[in-house]
């Protein structure tokens, strides 16, 4: 399994490598970095974009630190927001990241701290980029999932040990939640039970840690691989010649070229979006992509290409624009890539916490075998 | 395993499963093109699709089965295109899906790819459907019995009704099925087996084969000597050589049910005619003088007794009258001929039947009476059930007396046709001629008899000598004249004639035995001779 050290330039950023500051003029390739980095899912990066805006033409721009930037002992708080992303679109966010991650800090006696994005695939980067410059806090190249998961536990803390309580939900009426407990799938299956009556989706300040802790247990580099991501993509966008030098520039493996063929949509009884693309003839071959809330398998003629926690982008061939598990429609031009895991997932073993399994794709590994 | 797990010599295929009697409802998901390779084994994957798929490398040629029941969740099959392709590797010829399965496109594409056989079994609970296909292929004689002592217990409760037989096999085979009888009826259930009539007639022995793509198993219906005159056949679409197997063995079961409905609709067609006969013997004999009853009961089965008549005799060539089958085939190709008769009826070794006009004129002179006749009679020879015949046309005569006078005239006239032309032959009475005087010859039975006996070593030596015989005599005798109309050297013909006389001891230079063999010949049976109008 080629691994994220495809990525030379962007691999585990030592110290004054990272980038130092996001700006306004950041946004755009953020937003479309954390877009491809959603495998097809994380909600519409662009509201994201557009709140982020906002707080960053207001309070300027945010102070980027790369893990070993910090101290130990500070504090590192995850945040971002947890629900519904089409929600999101319904009601758009206001203060209530600020509060969540203001009344987490209240709980612990407010010590010095830096932000974690917990979800660096979607909404939730520049969410977290928002909530940085709200608070004039620093936000640290990194995130807790390396792409976009549908639950709140499913991040590397979580697999590194790191409790994801005590979590504060927030809603724009002052109504904050706190959560505590020991056991992460509990406090998360709480967080989730909750966000019905919260409106659909909360922002949420969760993961508590010291920064030597996150050192660890987070992914490292994920802004500046998300930016650098959404730079090379809007670059090999202008010239569809550029975009097999795309894929290889940011380690992505080329799965696929063809048409959607069908796209059997998710029912009561079978939860996953299963969609059917066919290459030209003289091959035909036939690529099968499983989704839930975002792409997690796809198979090439029977044979799995890429599986989650790997990234599975879809583009559209013709703009060459990333699309979302929802925007696949029949006889759509696309391409395929699988853009390799975060290393630590192997290194955690994480596969029941975040692999198909996860997903209720959970026979696969028995069945499957050696492909 | 040599393809015949079973034993019984026929191999088991995919598309075997798809008709056999299993359990809920069998179809077809994808890998069309894998449905006829043969099926040796069964491998059941149980509860958990992956749980025994590794541990188990024996997959050659076999028939994987896959519980899904309890995991609807999995319908979309992404296990489904793991097992295809396990399936594909390890050399199994058939995926059975048991439980709802709405396999995304690339699952069917995956199955066309692989020539695997995907097949979803719904509405029955896996158990019983594991059990049974693995009955179907490891013992595939097991399914065939169970279905025959059921057909043979639901045969017994329908009573010898057709239409009830045919709906049981229909069933019991999930085909379409019907009954052929030689006079073109065809019963059985909707819709009909495609297979043409004449194709199925022409199946002397039970037969199962595929007819551009369909399965037709053909049952004819023994009868003790001659040919069959009922076919069973059954038929459908999508199912294997074990189908075939098991409908053939089901036909010859209900065989025994149909040939008691043909035997007793035989007897009723036989009824029918005896019924007309009777009325028309009672008018003959009676010479015309006719009783109330007796018109009323004319009047019942739609007789014009008081018009004008012109009578048709319609004669056999060969020895044996007609029978129901064969006048109620016969009528069909004489309406058919858009000819309006009453009758055919069994009458004196042939078939009697008038047209009947209202009036005093009569039926209206058809210019083309003899063409349709002819037509009618060549078709009726060609059916299943025809007999080569010649016809005779009777003078016109009018009330019920007419119809016995213008029948008389057109027995003399088919017997004219009979001597005078081949099969096919229509002769019209047109009254006179010293040719009457040989009518009673030519129409009496002993002498028919005895002309045969006479003739029938030339005829069993060679087809030439009974026609050179007669073109002698017609040439009054004249080798060069009769070598002339066979279209042979005269030296042929003595030579013919010289070998006639060796053949039947007798010495052509006599005038009685001349005589005798003319006669003779004149009412031998003669290969077909077109449609010849012979005038009297």
């Amino acid at each position: 399994m080629t691994a994220w050290g495809f990525f030379p330039a962007l691999q585990f950023p030592a110290m004054g490598e990272t980038q130092r500051r996001i700006d306004v003029a950041d946004l755009a390739d953020l937003a479309l970095g954390a877009r491809l980095l959603g495998s097809g899912g994380g909600g519409r990066t662009s509201t994201g974009a557009a709140f982020a805006h906002a707080a960053l033409r207001d309070r300027g721009p945010v102070r980027l630190l790369g893990t070993r930037d910090l101290p130990d002992d500070h504090t590192v708080v995850a945040v971002g927001v947890a629900g519904s992303s089409a929600f999101i679109e319904e009601r758009l966010p206001s203060t209530e990241l600020a509060t969540a991650v203001r009344t987490l800090l209240d709980l612990l006696d407010r010590p010095p701290f830096a932000l974690l994005p917990l979800e660096i695939g979607g909404v939730n980067a520049l969410l977290a980029v928002a909530a940085a410059s709200m608070l004039d806090a620093p936000l640290l190249d990194a995130d807790a999932m390396g792409r976009a998961f549908p639950r709140v536990e499913q991040t590397s803390l979580t697999a590194s040990g790191v409790a994801v309580a005590p979590a504060v939900l927030a809603v724009p009426d002052g109504t904050t939640l706190t959560v505590r407990g020991e056991d992460n799938l509990r406090v998360a299956g709480l967080i989730g039970a909750n966000l019905p009556a919260l409106g659909g989706w909360a922002a949420t300040a969760l993961y508590p840690c010291r920064a030597d802790v996150a050192r660890t247990a987070a992914i490292p580099g994920s802004v500046s691989r998300a930016l650098a991501l959404g730079r090379s993509l809007r670059e090999a966008g202008a010239d569809p010649h550029d975009r097999p030098r795309f894929a290889a520039s940011i380690g992505a493996e080329w799965l696929f070229d063809g048409v959607v063929a069908e796209v059997l949509r998710p029912d009561r009884a079978a939860p996953h979006l299963v969609v059917t693309l066919e290459s030209a003839l003289p091959r035909q071959e036939t690529l099968r992509l499983d989704a839930g809330d975002e792409f997690l398998l796809a198979a090439l003629d029977g044979r799995q290409v890429a599986r989650v926690p790997d990234v599975i982008a879809v583009l559209s061939a013709r703009e060459w624009s990333v699309l979302g598990v929802d925007a696949l429609r029949p006889r759509q031009p696309v391409s395929v890539l699988r853009i390799p895991r975060p290393p630590i997932w192997d290194r955690l073993a994480a596969g029941d916490l975040v692999g198909p399994g996860a997903h209720e794709l959970g026979s696969l590994d028995t069945v499957a075998g050696p492909s | 395993m040599n393809g015949a797990p079973g034993g019984t010599g026929t191999p088991v295929t995919a598309r075997d499963l798809l008709a056999l009697p299993l359990p809920g409802r069998v179809q077809t998901l994808g890998g069309a093109g894998g449905l006829d390779r043969v099926l040796d084994r069964v491998v059941p994957l149980g509860a958990d699709p992956g749980s025994r798929a590794d541990s188990d490398p024996a997959w050659s040629r076999a028939a994987v089965m896959a519980d899904l029941s309890a995991r609807p969740d999995l319908r979309h099959g992404h296990v489904v295109d793991l097992l295809l392709r396990m399936c594909h590797h390890r050399g199994a010829h058939a995926l059975i899906v048991v439980g709802e399965t709405a396999p995304a496109l690339v699952t069917r594409r995956l199955a066309d790819r692989y020539r695997i056989a995907l097949l979803a079994v719904t509405g029955a609970a896996a158990a019983t459907v594991i059990g049974e296909v693995t009955v179907a292929v490891h013992h595939p004689q097991v399914a065939t019995a169970r279905l025959l002592v059921d057909l043979a217990r639901e045969l017994t409760r329908c009573s010898g009704d057709l239409e009830r037989i045919s709906a049981v096999v229909a069933r019991a085979l999930d085909a379409s099925f019907a009954v052929h009888a030689l006079d073109g009826t065809i019963t059985g259930t909707s819709p009909l087996p495609r297979v043409p009539a004449g194709v199925v007639a022409r199946f002397r022995s039970p037969a199962a084969e595929l007819v551009e793509g369909r399965n037709v198993v053909v049952q004819p219906v023994s009868v003790p000597v001659g040919t069959p005159q009922t076919w069973l056949v059954a038929e459908r679409d999508d199912a294997g050589p074990q189908w075939r197997d098991m409908a053939s063995r089901a036909l010859a079961l209900a065989q025994g049910e149909v040939s008691a409905w043909a035997t007793a609709r035989r007897l009723r067609l036989a009824e029918e005619d005896r019924t007309h006969g009777w009325l028309l013997t009672e008018l003959v004999e009676g010479g015309g003088r006719i009783g109330e009853r007796w018109r009323e009961r004319a009047a019942a089965l739609g007789w014009l007794v008081d018009g004008r008549h012109v009578g048709v005799q319609i004669q056999p060539v060969d020895e044996g009258p007609l029978e129901a089958p064969a006048l109620a085939a016969l009528e069909d190709r004489l309406r058919a001929a858009g000819l309006d008769l009453t009758g055919p009826i069994g009458w004196r070794g042939g078939a009697a039947a008038w047209f009947s006009g209202a009036g005093p004129s009569g039926p209206a002179p058809r210019a083309d009476l003899r063409d349709r006749l002819a037509g009618a009679l060549a078709a009726f020879s060609a059916s299943p059930a025809g007999r080569p015949v010649v016809a005779g046309v009777g003078r016109p005569s009018s009330g019920p007396e007419g119809i016995a006078a213008t029948l008389e005239s057109a027995r003399a006239a088919a017997l004219r046709a009979l001597t005078r032309g081949g099969t096919g032959t229509v002769a019209a009475d047109s009254g006179g001629g010293p040719g009457r005087l040989l009518v009673d010859w030519y129409s009496s039975a002993d002498f028919r008899g005895e002309a045969a006996r006479l003739l029938r070593p030339l005829a069993e030596t060679d087809d030439a000598l009974v026609p050179t015989l007669a073109a002698y005599f017609d040439a009054a005798a004249s080798v060069t004249a009769a070598a002339r109309a066979l279209g042979v050297h005269r030296n042929t013909v003595m030579h013919r004639l010289r070998r006639i006389e060796d053949l039947l001891h007798v010495d052509l230079s006599d005038p009685d035995t001349r005589l005798a063999l003319h006669l003779a010949v004149r009412v031998f049976p003669r290969p077909f001779a077109g449609q010849e109008f012979v005038a009297l």
